[in-house]
């Protein structure tokens, strides 16, 4: 039996809110399947399962706060039965006289003696009458004054998602009832156009709180230092045209996927600024789990993490790219594209200012931050030419390495990048 | 297909990469990638999305030519014809 706890998305939240059950007992999921919807200070995040196995228990019920670490259900393993003590516990959480406003006082034991009380899932009552909807659909209801029971459901087991309540404002059936029945004094917050609450799960002031909070945070702890150089991209440029020249368009190579795998690559060599910095100690991390930040076209940005990109062939790494950064921006990112970082680059993307320094995120030690490339005159072999640049820039801990060290890690990548195809080698 | 359709198709497509976005603001000569803030990937998925729509292909190296609604409507009939 194996315990799924509440997850930690970013260093600075200390709970979570479970807003909906996406499994029942006795459901098999494996890695990946959606299991909850948790509410966090950057808005609602999907809870993926990390295991194989069989939902034994709910111990949490909707609504409920629960502090980051704690079980929140429990899973068994393949092979493993759901035993009947399991059933006992489920059937004595209903009983009438059960005390649930006694469960969030209750110290947070490893494995709670008696389950804290989920009731609304598992009783036939409550689930008649239980409309599914995703947290982001729920609140955009609420706020334009749709009932659920109103709107036909298109999400998985006719959940109702966001998409159907934009839909239905779209058509705009309910707008006007809203505006009607709405107090004037709320006109400010109702008037917010529900395409730009819609672009993603992520609540946009929600959003803005938490950056906010991390980046405060990051300015107040991390003594930063700067690193900047411009390196020379036109032999990476007329490499992936010749790749991409008779290639079909989703399988063409964006020029961002052979950055961040050569950062990584150098990463490797330069360990100190691939980790995390925790209670006053630096600790390494043996893989790049790379946080590539993806700008959301209604304001905020998101981190999703790039698996191991160090050991990623191009071709997995452009699809993961594509699949993650696609999630990113319909705000369906899982818990398991967020968790964990090793580094963060951020970019500029090929419109825009030629450098961008940015702002470590905690725990973390290094953000790299790459410019728009551009043309611009250069000096090669004593002779002046116009080349294919890019400024790349290198925030990085101070408590943790020197500029001289940052320098290194920065030509290791200017090296690395007059040899491209050697990326697709590897 | 006729320019029209063509205009409506790419417009749609735009929508669906870009969901704030209003039909009746993307602009036909105006390079569309500033104009509508669209990154690197979502051109690449609006160059896929019209080469699965029409089966017309824009390579990379085209894509200076169709940065802009009517430019990438001219590319475009020219390529069918």
């Amino acid at each position: 039996m194996k315990e799924i706890t509440m997850p930690s998305f970013g260093s600075d939240m200390e709970q979570g809110v479970l807003t909906e059950w996406q499994v029942k007992v006795g459901d098999e999921v494996k890695r990946g399947d959606p299991i909850a919807v948790i509410e966090t200070h950057k808005g609602a995040i999907e809870l993926d399962a990390f295991d194989e196995g069989a939902i034994a228990q709910l111990l949490v019920q909707v609504g409920e706060q629960t502090p980051v670490g704690q079980p929140i259900a429990m899973l068994a393993e393949p092979g493993e039965e759901i035993t009947s003590a399991t059933t006992v516990d489920q059937k004595r959480e209903t009983a009438p006289d059960l005390d649930t406003s006694v469960a969030p006082d209750a110290p947070p034991a490893k494995v709670p003696a008696k389950p804290i009380a989920p009731r609304a899932p598992n009783t036939a009552v409550a689930t008649a009458d239980f409309q599914p909807a995703t947290p982001a659909a729920r609140k955009l209801a609420a706020k334009s004054g749709i009932l659920l029971s109103d709107i036909k459901g298109t999400g998985p087991g006719g959940a109702i998602t966001l998409v159907d309540v934009e839909g239905l404002l779209a058509i705009g059936g309910v707008s006007s009832v809203s505006a009607t029945d709405s107090p004037s004094s709320e006109k400010t917050t109702e008037s917010v156009p529900a395409k730009a609450v819609a672009q993603s799960g992520f609540d946009p002031a929600m959003m803005r709180e938490a950056i906010s909070a991390t980046v405060t945070r990051s300015k107040r702890e991390i003594p930063h230092y700067y690193l900047s150089h411009t390196l020379d991209i036109s032999k990476l440029e007329q490499h992936l045209a010749e790749r991409n020249a008779d290639v079909e368009p989703l399988k063409r190579t964006l020029l961002i996927a052979p950055l961040l795998s050569l950062i990584a690559r150098a990463l490797i060599k330069f360990p100190q600024l691939n980790g995390h910095y925790r209670d006053g100690q630096f600790v390494p991390s043996e893989v790049v789990d790379m946080a590539n930040a993806v700008n959301l076209r209604g304001g905020g940005l998101v981190m999703p993490v790039l698996r191991q990109v160090d050991k990623s062939s191009m071709e997995a790494l452009m699809q993961q790219l594509q699949a993650v950064t696609e999630r990113a921006k319909q705000g369906s990112l899982k818990f398991s594209d967020l968790d964990n970082p090793s580094f963060t680059v951020t970019s500029i993307g090929d419109r825009g200012v030629e450098s961008i320094l940015g702002v470590i995120y905690p725990p973390q030690v290094a953000i790299v931050g790459l410019g728009c490339p551009r043309s611009d005159v250069v000096v090669v072999d004593g002779e002046i030419t116009v080349s294919r640049v890019m400024t790349v820039t290198l925030s990085a801990d101070h408590r943790v390495t020197d500029g001289h060290y940052g320098s290194r890690f920065l030509m290791e990548i200017n090296k690395r990048l007059q040899k491209p195809e050697a990326l697709w080698n590897e | 297909m006729e320019r029209v359709a063509l205009r409506e198709m790419i417009i749609e497509e735009l929508i669906n990469i870009a969901p704030d976005v209003e039909a009746d603001e993307v602009p036909d000569d105006e390079d569309l990638r500033d104009a509508l803030d669209l990154d690197s990937m979502d051109f690449m998925r609006l160059v896929a999305a019209v080469h699965k729509r029409t089966g017309l292909e824009i390579p990379e190296a085209d894509y200076r030519k169709v940065l802009e609604l009517d430019q990438m409507l001219d590319y475009l009939v020219a390529k069918a014809s």
